[in-house]
């Protein structure tokens, strides 16, 4: 089968694998319909999450046709059309019987740091991803999702990750009516928490980012206000003011590891491994949200440690909230919102690429050419 | 505020900074936008959304954190993080460690996750990795094609000036290397 392979930082290219095979009772073998791109898959194209090894198959976000299942999955059958959350979960154990299926202790034994992801290094469990024809789907019996027939491929692959995770990411900054609600980035999760925010009942919600032709996507899909740092020279000033010096009732970020807007942080955490990513963004969400306020983090960063305001955020009385969305609670949610035309994610996409350019695709996404915002990629057999 | 905060695009802001709506505390709290965005307040019941409670109660005695689940029979090397108390019953079986970068996993993965030093040498391993399998792709007789490794054809086609820049900036690495050795030898 044709797959993504990873050769090192800003490399990657499609190589013939073989089509992988039930390893345990409990998996599946999922054929590719639709695999995306993710901002947090370019953490990994730029070489900065420890234990990514040359030959890994990325992609977390994929759905596809149930090829075959293990001898314990019952609740599959061979020809179901599924979205298969990025979280793997084994759904018994004392994290995951508490909803918390993004920290699920029997998928990963690389680190108890991080549940099991697909095709996200070995430090998230070693797994080949759905950038590729078929992919293997352990815990089979517990994450995918069989499509409703009234949702399209492409709105169920948003579904497997990116509005799971921003819906997550407005419901941990405990929105509720009224609030005030800012959102660092226009990724798509950022978008997506946005999005999420109004539902919640925000009174106003911002973006914050440095491509104006995202924010002006955002101002158009989110309905938000929007803020380009690069117009202002001191952000966090500007935001305060914005927000008649009270600060913001909650902040979000939805951008991770490799912020700008801080020539230190970029130095110290993406161009040298001194700190695990750029916290710009984290830094700027304590220093804009009001006393007493919630800072909700679903931006991914690396395991190690970074420089961020804690001691402001204890003077100031936060609540810090952050995780790796536990898809599988929030999905029957977001497909509610979905059915009942309150978002269509899939306007998100703007490019579609051939499996075998996926070396193309990366460079667009990651360099932000041609005002990419979310890219998908289509196997040969999909393409049809 | 409801035309500022309309969804087609005539409705947009019209510059990147602006003042936001205005309007007091004691009046957001009864705000409605339903009518102009689209699902708006459709979650505003706290209780009914997915992540409430936010620590679900299993049932008392159903707390293992290894339940008795069928394990998975290892076909290659799987490491294990001293942080488990045991092997998980699943695992991913891409890319077993092997060669000189393998050998520093190996040895990354006797620390635990608290150390800097386990995270460090895992990337060193990385960066030696890249190399293996740069001498593995040409022991096979592959070449590897770093234009369509790279994307760099998009670049081309979407930044073409920044492509050139690129390219002259190389030329003139290039050249002045050339320069260098000549001069060494003359």
């Amino acid at each position: 089968m044709l797959a993504m392979s990873y050769r090192g930082p800003y490399r990657v290219r499609i190589v013939g694998k073989p089509i992988p095979e039930i390893e345990h009772p409990r998996d599946a073998i999922v054929r590719v319909t639709r695999a995306c791109i993710c901002g947090s898959d370019l953490h990994l194209y730029h070489g900065l999450v420890p234990d990514t090894r040359v030959g890994q198959t990325f992609g977390h976000e994929f759905v596809g046709i149930v090829e075959e299942v293990g001898s314990n999955v019952r609740n599959l059958k061979p020809g179901d059309r599924v979205l298969v959350p990025f979280n793997i979960a084994c759904g018994e154990c004392y994290f995951c019987l508490k909803g918390l299926f993004g920290n699920c202790h029997n998928s990963n034994p690389n680190a108890t740091a991080a549940g099991g992801i697909f095709g996200y290094s070995h430090t998230c469990g070693g797994y080949d991803g759905g950038q590729a024809e078929y992919v293997r789907v352990p815990y089979a019996d517990v994450g995918p999702y069989k499509i409703p027939d009234g949702i399209d491929d492409d709105n169920a692959a948003l579904c497997t990750d990116v509005f799971p995770t921003g819906y997550q990411a407005a419901e941990m900054a405990g929105v509720k009516r009224g609030d005030t609600v800012l959102v660092f980035g226009a990724g798509p999760v950022g978008l997506f928490a946005a999005k999420s925010a109004w539902f919640m009942g925000a009174a106003r919600v911002m973006i914050v980012d440095e491509y104006e032709y995202r924010l002006d996507f955002a101002r158009r899909f989110a309905h938000c206000e929007t803020l380009n740092f690069r117009e202002i020279k001191d952000p966090v000033w500007y935001l305060k003011k914005e927000a008649d010096w009270l600060g913001w009732d909650c902040a979000i970020d939805a951008v991770g590891a490799e912020a700008r807007g801080s020539g230190l942080q970029h130095l110290t955490g993406v161009k040298l491994p001194l700190q695990a990513g750029a916290a710009t963004a984290l830094y700027w969400a304590i220093d804009v949200v009001r006393k007493g306020g919630v800072v909700s983090v679903v931006g991914v960063y690396g395991p190690t440690m970074n420089a961020v305001p804690i001691g402001n955020a204890l003077n100031k009385g936060l609540t810090l909230r952050m995780n790796q969305a536990s898809v599988k609670r929030n999905l029957p949610r977001c497909i509610e919102h979905i059915e009942a035309g309150h978002i269509n994610p899939k306007e998100v996409i703007t490019h579609r690429i051939p499996l075998e350019e996926i070396g193309e695709g990366y460079h667009i996404f990651s360099s932000k050419l041609d005002e990419c915002i979310k890219p998908v990629v289509i196997p040969p057999r999909a393409m049809a | 505020m409801e035309q500022l905060l309309g969804s087609s695009s005539q409705d947009v802001l019209e510059t990147p900074v602006r003042g936001g709506p205005r309007i007091s505390s004691a009046d957001r709290q009864s705000i409605d936008l339903s009518r102009t965005i689209p699902g708006w307040g459709s979650d505003l019941d706290r209780q009914a959304r997915p992540g409430v409670p936010r620590d679900k109660a299993p049932e008392i005695g159903s707390e293992l954190l290894y339940p008795p689940i069928e394990q998975q029979p290892p076909r290659v090397k799987i490491h294990k993080s001293t942080e488990h108390a045991r092997m998980t019953p699943v695992f991913g079986t891409a890319c077993p460690p092997q060669g000189l970068s393998g050998m520093l996993r190996d040895a990354a993965y006797h620390f635990s996750e608290g150390r800097l030093a386990r995270w460090l040498t895992l990337m060193l391993a990385d960066r030696v990795n890249v190399v293996e399998g740069i001498v593995g792709d040409l022991a096979h007789g592959h070449v590897p094609n770093l234009v369509k490794e790279t994307g760099l054809r998009s670049e081309l086609r979407y930044n073409r000036a920044n492509f050139m820049k690129k390219v002259a900036v190389a030329g003139v690495a290039v050249g002045l290397v050339i320069l260098y050795a000549r001069s060494r030898r003359s």
